[in-house]
C-alpha cells in the first residue's frame, strides 16, 4: 500500500483555455509487504484484509476522509479467487471513495512496467524496453517505446507454481503446468521431494521460453500454452528488465544446490530466478536493473493508474463516480457514415443494459456540421435509455460535443463528455468525481464477470 | 503532376520528415522532430543548410506574408449574415502602417451601426480580419455557430454579428460602447508565424470600454485545427460568457 501526494497544476495560467496536468507525484508512505490473507485456496479473508488496511492507514497517519482519490488493484492469482469482486467493492468503500477497483493481467503488466521504470527508460533510449514482472502465479510483461505501451501480455509463469512444505515436500502444483511437466518427463507430484536437477529442468525450460518471448521469436509449444487470454505481438526488446518477487533472485547471486536452498519461501521462485539469470548470462545479454522489483506493480499503480481528463469537458458530479462502464468505439469512417446512429445503436445493444461509454477517436478538429451530426446520432441512438450519456474523446473537443448534446437533451439526462482519454473497444472505464475542472479516469482491460 | 506546375513545398508534412543524409539514429531524430515545429534534424550541405530546408523556410514565410496581405472571403461572412463595416484604414497598406486607424471608426460608420444593429445586446459577437484573413476563412464557420447555439441555449440575447474589415482588437471597445453591450466577444486573425497562418484569437470583455485599460480583456489564443479546435474553443467561450455575465467583470481582476 502506498500513499502519494499528487500535484495537479493548471499549465496555461492567464489563458481562458486551461490545461490541467499532473506535474508531480511523490510517494509519501510505503507499507510493508504482506501476503494476501486467505481463508482457503479459493477465498480471501476479508476481515483480516480490512484490519491490515486499517493498520496501515494508522501507520501512515491518514484518515480516509483525507484521501482525494485512490486505486485498489487486485492482481495475479488473487484476482481469480471466488470472492475477489466482493472484497474489492467492500475495500473500495472502506478505504475511501475510491474510483478504481479491478485489473486484468495486461493492465498489471503495464503498471509494473511504469513502477519498474521501463516506461521512463524508453523515453531516454531508442528501441523497445520490456519489463517482465514475475510474481507468484503470473508473469506480466509490457513493452514500451517512447514512453508508450506497444504490447502487453501475461503468462502463467511464476514462483509459486510449485509449493513446498517445511520439509521441502511438494504440496501444490499448478494445473496449467502439468502438460509441460509430462512433456519434460518430470514425474514428481504432490508429496514427493524432487531433486534440484529435476526442478532446474523445469525452470530452465521456462527461462528459455521467456528469452524467446523477449527476442520476439517463436516460443516453444508448451510456453505458448501458458499465455493468458492472448499471445504477444512478437516485438523484439532491445532492453530488458525484470520486476516482481522473482526478480529479487534474478539480480542477486544465490546458491541453489540443495532443495533446502531452493525452498526459501516455500516455492520454486529462487530457482526460477537463478535459471533466468543464467540463461541471460549465457546469451551475453546485460539486463537493465529496474527501479523497483517486488513493489513495481504497487508503485506503478500508485503513480500511473489514474489519468486525468482534458480540462474543457462536460460532466455532472451528481452522477459520479461511475464504475466499470464498458466502452464501445466509433472510428472516423463510422463517424462519416450516414448510418452513424444505427452503428452506435447496434454497438450499444451488444452490451447488457446499463451504462455504456461511447468512445470517438481519430478526428483532430471536427467541423461544426460533424459535431451536430455526431450529437444527433448519439441522442437518437440512446433515446429510450435512462442512463447518463457518457462519451470519451481521444482528441480535444469534448466540450463542443457535450454542450451540443446537452442543448439537444434540454436536461432530460445527465451528460458526461470527456477528452484526452484513449479508450478501446473492450475496455472498461471508471470516472471519479471532479477535482477542479477535471475528472480522474481509470481505463481497465478487465472486470469481473457478474 | 500537371505540366508546367511546381510541387508546393509548403504542402509537405515536415513533422517527422528527416532530411539528414546518413542519420546515425534515425528513430531518435524523428522522435525529436515530433516534439517541436522547430527546423531541427534537417541535415546540411557543407556548412550551409540544404536547398530544400531553405526553400521550405521561404515558403512558410510566404504563407505568413500571404495571410497578412489577403482579404477575408466575403462569402463566409455573408453566409453567416454578418453586418459588414470598415475602420478608418482605407486599404491594407494603410492598415498595416497606421495601427491607430485600425482601431477607430468614423462617426458615420458608428451611426450606421446604431441604426442597423440590435441595441443593448447581452452578448455582442464581432469578427475582425486582424493580421490573418485565412484564420477567419478557416475557423469562423465552425466556431461561430457553436457560440450562437450555446448562448441561445443559456437564454442570453445576442446582438447583430458584425464583421470589421481592417480591424484590430481595440475596435471592440468603441463598438461595445456604441451598442451598449454587456459582454463583447471579438474573434480576430492572429499575427501569423512560421508554423501556421490560420490561428485565431478570441478576446472577451465585460462592458468593454475605451476608458478601460487593455487588462479588461480575457483571451483564448491558438484557435486552429492543430491548436484548440474551433468547435471546442466555441464551447469554452460559451461557458466564459456565462462567467463574465455572472461576475459582471473580466480581465485580470476576474478570478476564475
Amino acid at each position: 500500500m502506498i500513499f502519494s501526494k499528487i500535484v495537479v497544476t493548471c499549465m496555461r495560467i492567464g489563458s481562458l483555455a486551461p490545461e490541467v496536468k499532473v506535474t508531480q507525484a511523490d510517494i509519501i508512505y510505503q507499507s510493508a509487504i504482506h501476503f494476501t490473507p486467505l481463508i482457503s485456496r479459493t477465498e480471501i479473508d476479508l476481515p483480516a484484509l480490512k484490519t491490515l488496511v486499517a493498520t496501515e492507514y494508522a501507520l501512515a497517519c491518514f484518515r480516509k476522509e483525507e484521501i482525494a482519490t485512490g486505486a485498489i488493484i487486485i492482481t495475479g492469482e488473487t484476482a481469480r479467487k471466488d470472492n475477489a469482486e466482493e472484497v474489492l467493492n467492500v475495500l473500495a468503500e472502506f478505504a475511501g471513495d475510491f474510483v478504481v477497483a479491478t485489473a486484468g493481467p495486461d493492465l498489471e503488466g503495464i503498471l509494473a512496467g511504469f513502477g519498474a521504470g521501463a516506461a521512463s527508460q524508453s523515453d531516454f533510449c531508442t528501441g523497445p524496453v520490456m519489463n517482465l514482472d514475475i510474481g507468484g502465479g503470473t508473469t506480466n510483461a509490457a513493452i514500451f517505446v517512447d514512453g508508450k505501451v506497444v504490447d502487453c501480455f501475461a503468462l502463467d509463469i511464476g514462483g509459486r507454481l510449485i509449493q513446498f512444505d517445511f520439509d521441502s515436500a511438494i504440496i501444490y502444483i499448478a494445473e496449467r503446468l502439468k502438460p509441460l511437466l509430462q512433456a519434460l518427463g518430470l514425474e514428481f507430484g504432490v508429496g514427493s521431494r524432487p531433486k534440484v536437477e529435476e526442478l532446474s529442468c523445469l525452470t530452465d525450460y521456462l527461462a528459455a521460453g521467456l528469452i524467446a518471448v523477449c527476442r520476439g521469436v517463436k516460443v516453444p509449444e508448451f510456453i505458448e500454452e501458458l499465455f493468458i487470454q492472448h499471445v504477444h505481438k512478437r516485438i523484439a526488446a532491445r532492453f530488458i528488465m525484470f520486476s516482481g518477487g522473482v526478480a529479487e533472485y534474478i539480480y542477486r547471486h544465490t546458491e541453489c544446490l540443495t532443495l533446502e536452498d531452493v525452498n526459501f519461501h516455500g516455492d520454486i521462485g529462487p530457482l526460477l530466478g537463478r535459471s533466468i539469470r543464467v540463461a541471460f548470462e549465457k546469451l551475453g545479454h546485460q539486463l537493465i536493473v529496474p527501479k523497483e522489483k517486488i513493489r513495481a506493480t504497487v508503485i506503478g499503480t500508485g503513480t500511473h493508474s489514474l489519468q486525468i481528463s482534458g480540462s474543457t469537458i462536460v460532466f455532472d458530479d451528481a452522477v459520479l463516480p461511475l464504475r466499470n462502464v464498458p466502452v464501445i468505439k466509433i472510428n472516423p469512417a463510422e463517424c462519416a457514415d450516414s448510418g452513424l446512429c444505427d452503428i452506435i445503436r447496434s454497438k450499444i445493444q451488444l452490451h447488457e443494459p446499463g451504462n455504456v461509454a461511447i468512445a470517438f477517436a481519430g478526428i483532430v478538429s471536427p467541423a461544426y456540421s460533424e459535431i451536430k451530426k455526431m450529437a444527433e446520432a448519439v441522442v437518437m441512438a440512446t433515446g429510450s435509455r435512462q442512463e447518463p450519456l457518457v462519451m470519451i474523446i481521444e482528441q480535444d473537443w469534448a466540450k463542443a460535443l457535450g454542450q451540443t448534446i446537452r442543448i439537444m437533451l434540454n436536461g432530460i439526462k445527465p451528460v458526461i463528455c470527456l477528452d484526452r482519454i484513449k479508450a478501446d473497444y473492450g475496455n472498461y472505464i471508471d470516472i471519479g468525481k471532479s477535482i477542479g475542472q477535471v475528472v480522474p479516469v481509470v481505463i481497465k482491460t478487465l472486470v469481473f464477470k457478474s | 503532376m500537371q505540366e508546367g506546375m511546381i510541387r508546393d513545398i509548403a504542402a509537405i508534412e515536415y513533422n517527422g520528415r528527416l532530411t539528414i543524409d546518413k542519420p546515425k539514429d534515425a528513430d531518435s531524430c524523428v522522435r525529436l522532430k515530433k516534439t517541436t515545429n522547430a527546423r531541427i534534424c534537417v541535415g546540411r550541405a557543407g556548412d550551409r543548410i540544404k536547398t530544400e530546408t531553405w526553400l521550405r523556410f521561404r515558403a512558410d514565410h510566404a504563407v505568413a506574408m500571404d495571410a497578412v496581405w489577403s482579404d477575408v472571403d466575403e462569402s463566409v461572412i455573408d453566409q453567416l449574415k454578418f453586418y459588414k463595416i470598415q475602420t478608418l484604414a482605407k486599404d491594407k497598406e494603410q492598415y498595416l502602417t497606421r495601427p491607430d486607424l485600425g482601431r477607430k471608426f468614423s462617426e458615420q460608420t458608428l451611426g450606421e451601426v446604431k441604426k442597423h444593429c440590435v441595441m443593448n445586446p447581452v452578448v455582442q459577437i464581432l469578427v475582425a480580419d486582424g493580421l490573418s484573413s485565412p484564420a477567419i476563412n478557416a475557423n469562423l464557420a465552425d466556431i461561430y455557430p457553436m457560440i450562437v447555439d450555446g448562448v441561445r441555449a443559456n437564454g442570453h440575447q445576442l446582438g447583430t454579428p458584425i464583421f470589421i474589415k481592417y480591424g484590430r482588437v481595440a475596435t471592440m471597445d468603441q463598438l461595445s460602447e456604441a451598442l451598449g453591450a454587456c459582454v463583447t466577444v471579438l474573434l480576430v486573425g492572429e499575427r501569423p508565424g512560421l508554423a501556421t497562418g490560420e490561428s485565431m484569437s478570441c478576446y472577451m470583455a465585460y462592458e468593454s470600454s475605451t476608458a478601460k485599460p487593455e487588462s479588461q480583456r480575457n483571451v483564448i489564443s491558438n484557435i486552429h485545427r492543430n491548436g484548440i479546435p474551433p468547435v471546442e474553443a466555441g464551447a469554452q467561450i460559451v461557458q466564459l460568457i456565462d462567467i463574465l455575465l455572472r461576475e459582471k467583470n473580466s480581465g485580470v481582476t476576474l478570478k476564475l
